[in-house]
């Protein structure tokens, strides 16, 4: 993966033990007026280090860039990369992939040049946008984009699919990639999710929305989950890819297992545009699906990586439905958002959760929640407040709740012959 | 089939397309060559390799598509809503007035929704005055000016107006679909993968009832000006009705569309318990990519031929008995040729009738698969293939037999619905047109 705290698992893994913020002043673009002005960057990324022909890529929006650097990783980690066995038609790719940036410079220079009197005059802007927009940096907008592009560099000839439920999207894919293999669709699911909203237009559509923090003076106190005095999320930006395989075609193999999906549950709100049920309807109903496919009992899990926002809604929504899925267990299990460090990599963001995920099932670790100095009453589980935790962990489960109403659960189990 | 127990039968159908928004309407059109291929109305362009489009001129969301019980909130959420969305919303509620659900009946937590969407273009005139309240100063756009004044004159629901999840969302409010609910985003493919992954979602039994299909506008300044960019518009100067020709000798690129197409997907046992009219059955589905590592789809047609080989299998349907392919003919030298060799390898040189609806519809895009299944599937059920538009010429390099000139009586009830992506993504469905009974 690639995420504000790191350019790879290993460093992010370690960021995240060490409660390390990735959130400071945007850089990618000038924000200084904006109302908010900080954001989750990836830092010092060059696709260099992860591809030999990365300059054929540097057009490309982030979210490929991002997701060709870490389906590379994954793939060399999964060993598959040179497994000639392997029946490529049976090798997918399922991608949580957001929107690509929108080329802004170049599309409000157009805007202007072709506006009168606060309208844009329609034949002047498709006659300069033929010369004046950038061919790639428009094809890159397409979701669906940076799917094919995986599909080509690692010859994955099968099933290819792009979900995009907002902040589930990511969660959702390797749910129906899961799905898929389980249905006899594919052997081997290249799966996770890609995407950056740092751009002019994603923090501006935010902002409109009141979605995001201003704590613009103090950026690694901003996104503070289950906290009193949250104010909303930071943007993050990142990629995180993960190897699903059918059981039988990987022990064939030999390959390495870091666990196993057992559990999902897709559920939706329907209750309203811009907010969740009140109740946590829809997510209740999908932390239940999810427990009830994977066979598993509230008592058995032993971590949740929270959807954990750091909006007001967000986490008290939350909080209440783990609460009533829970019951009297749901005090006793740590449960923590990792979107204090990283923020929140929208379509993206369960993928990488998904990976802490099966990292606290290896090591036997747990990653906090910071600047959870004063938790609000209404949030009054065990979030892991401030510094990661050792506990051996069998069962994790991560939670994803999409913008609109879409509420996806994963629940990852330690792999036993 | 699906490898479950569990049928996928297809109980409703709505849609909203240039061609008109009933099974009846968009037949004469179809049966009688009239294609709705024309100069663009909606704004003037000028630049583009062409101004020919597929509009839904009349369209009226509120008047012509709200249902009683639904059109007061429609009137205030139809704010949030572009184009794409309210096509969507609109044949949704065609859809489910077909399969006799408009009043509930049905458990909610076991209605989903899964649609396939697309890039949705952001009106233009929307961000004009911030733009150029940033860029007036100088004539150079000003962040600064941006970030302290022009965000505040952007209509606060501005991003909710664009995101492709939002048909899916607007619909699972209305109808109150609890169950799962996703939003494929894959360009050309997306409505087909939607149906697919809808009909599987009903095979596993996570639902008894799947809203799914898709819907796209590319009749937009921004989107044209990127087909224009592609390359991917033709550049046809006659006749406009003439300007998108699959498999032709004379093709040379699409033309947009738009439009919706919306399908009831319901578990068999559940459709016959409450005496619902069923149109068909969904067999099987497939996927592949061709992709190729230096950009585009392989010209063999590598992925479509994966995925329909992948769909048949599923549906347990042998290639002979395949009635008609739907195929994506998009009307590029390349795509096309690209998928005639897929068929031809799948189903022998010039074994299977193959149409393709472009001619007629433009390229709906995201909601192509859903409007041309739905057309093929309102053949079938006719007895009929429905025809392709504007391929005079049928290029010899094609290998395939390409159904023109009027409908040709149709061998088989089941047909492959088939589409690709410009970067060789592909999907396929295998559909039978009904009557369907629990033994058959």
């Amino acid at each position: 993966m690639v995420t504000p705290v790191g350019r790879d698992v290993e460093s992010t893994w370690s960021a995240l033990l060490a409660g390390k913020s990735g959130v400071g002043p945007i850089s990618l673009f000038d924000a200084h007026t904006f109302p908010t002005r900080i954001a989750a960057e990836v830092k010092g990324f060059d696709l260099a280090d992860y591809l030999d022909d990365a300059e054929r890529w540097k057009e490309h929006s982030r979210n490929t860039r991002f997701a060709l650097a870490a389906g590379k990783m994954a793939m060399d980690d999964s060993g598959l990369a040179d497994y000639e066995a392997l029946d490529r038609s049976r090798f997918g790719v399922y991608l949580g992939a957001g929107e690509g940036q929108q080329d802004f410079v170049r599309f409000v220079k157009l805007v202007y040049k072709t506006g009168k009197g606060g309208k844009v005059a329609t034949e002047e802007f498709t006659r300069n946008g033929v010369h004046d927009l950038h061919v790639i940096h428009e094809s890159e907008q397409e979701p669906g984009t940076p799917a094919a592009h995986l599909a080509a560099r690692f010859g994955a000839r099968g099933a290819n699919s792009n979900c995009l439920t907002a902040c589930a999207a990511s969660s959702q894919a390797i749910g129906e990639a899961y799905e898929m293999i389980r249905h006899d669709c594919a052997d081997v699911m290249l799966s996770g999710g890609t995407h950056s909203m740092i751009h002019p237009f994603g923090v501006t559509g935010f902002i409109l929305l009141t979605a995001l923090s201003t704590r613009n003076d103090e950026p690694t106190k901003a996104s503070r989950p289950f906290d009193k005095d949250r104010d909303g999320f930071i943007i993050g930006e990142g990629a995180g890819m993960l190897v699903l395989e059918e059981l039988e075609h990987a022990r064939a193999r030999g390959a390495k297992i870091y666990g196993e999906i057992v559990g999902y549950g897709s559920t939706a709100d329907a209750f309203r545009i811009t907010d969740s049920h009140e109740e946590g309807r829809g997510a209740i109903a999908c932390l239940r699906e999810a427990l009830a496919g994977a066979g598993v009992a509230p008592e058995q899990i032993d971590y949740i990586n929270a959807h954990g926002t750091s909006t007001s809604v967000n986490d008290s929504i939350e909080t209440l439905a783990i609460k009533k899925t829970f019951g009297e267990t749901a005090y006793k299990v740590p449960i923590s958002s990792t979107k204090s460090m990283m923020g929140h990599l929208i379509a993206a963001a369960g993928s990488v959760e998904a990976i802490v995920c099966l990292l606290t099932i290896r090591d036997g670790l747990l990653p906090p929640t910071i600047n959870l100095d004063d938790p609000d009453p209404e949030c009054d589980l065990d979030y892991i407040p401030h510094e990661a935790r050792k506990k051996r962990v069998d069962v994790a489960l991560s939670n994803s709740f999409g913008f609109g109403g879409q509420n996806i659960t994963l629940i990852l189990k330690r792999y036993t012959d | 089939m699906l490898g479950s127990e569990r049928r996928v039968v297809i109980t409703g159908m709505g849609f909203v397309t240039p061609l008109g928004d009933s099974p009846d309407r968009i037949w004469e059109r179809i049966a009688s060559g009239q294609g709705a291929l024309r100069r663009v109305e909606a704004f003037p362009v000028a630049g583009l390799p062409n101004d020919i489009v597929a509009e839904i001129r009349d369209f009226d969301f509120l008047k012509g598509y709200a249902l009683p019980k639904f059109r007061k909130a429609l009137g205030k959420s139809r704010k949030y809503m572009a184009r794409d969305i309210q096509l969507a919303v609109a044949a949704a509620q065609r859809a489910m007035s077909d399969a006799g659900l408009v009043d509930g009946g049905v458990d909610p937590t076991r209605i989903g929704i899964d649609l396939g969407a697309g890039l949705i273009s952001t009106d233009l005139d929307e961000l004009a005055p911030a733009i150029s309240m940033a860029s007036s100063n100088t004539g150079q756009f000003e962040f600064p000016v941006w970030g302290r004044e022009g965000i505040g004159v952007i209509e606060p629901i501005w991003l909710l107006k664009y995101l492709p999840n939002m048909l899916a969302c607007h619909i699972s409010i209305l109808m109150d679909c609890q169950g799962p609910s996703n939003s494929i985003t894959e360009a050309d493919a997306s409505s087909n993968l939607a149906v697919a992954e809808a009909a599987r979602i009903i095979a596993r039994g996570k639902a008894d009832v799947m809203v799914t299909g898709g819907a796209d506008s590319k009749i937009h300044p921004l989107s044209m000006t990127r087909m224009a960019l592609y390359d991917t518009m033709s550049r046809w100067d006659g006749e406009p009705s003439q300007g998108l020709r699959p498999f032709d000798a004379r093709r040379d690129g699409t033309l947009p569309g738009e439009g919706a197409g919306i399908l009831i997907l319901e578990e068999l046992g559940h459709a016959l318990a409450r005496g619902a009219r069923i149109h068909g059955e969904v067999l099987g589905a497939g996927s592949g990519c061709d992709a190729v590592p230096t950009g585009g789809q392989d010209p063999e047609g590598v992925g479509t031929e994966i995925a329909v080989r992948a769909a048949l299998r599923e549906a347990g349907i042998k290639a002979e008995d395949v009635g008609h392919v739907n195929a994506h003919a998009a009307g590029f030298r390349l795509g096309d040729l690209a998928e005639a060799r897929a068929f031809a390898r799948v189903f022998g040189p010039k074994a299977v009738p193959v149409t393709g609806l472009k001619g007629y519809l433009g390229n709906i895009a995201s909601g192509a698969g859903a409007v041309e299944l739905i057309a093929s599937l309102v053949g079938v059920n006719r007895g009929l293939i429905p025809p392709t538009l504007n391929c005079d010429d049928l290029d010899p390099a094609c290998e395939i037999d390409v159904v023109t000139g009027p409908p040709r009586p149709s061998g088989s009830p089941v047909f492959v619905n088939s589409n690709v992506t410009i970067n060789g993504q592909a999907a396929a469905v295998v559909v039978r047109g009904g009557p369907v009974s629990a033994e058959g």
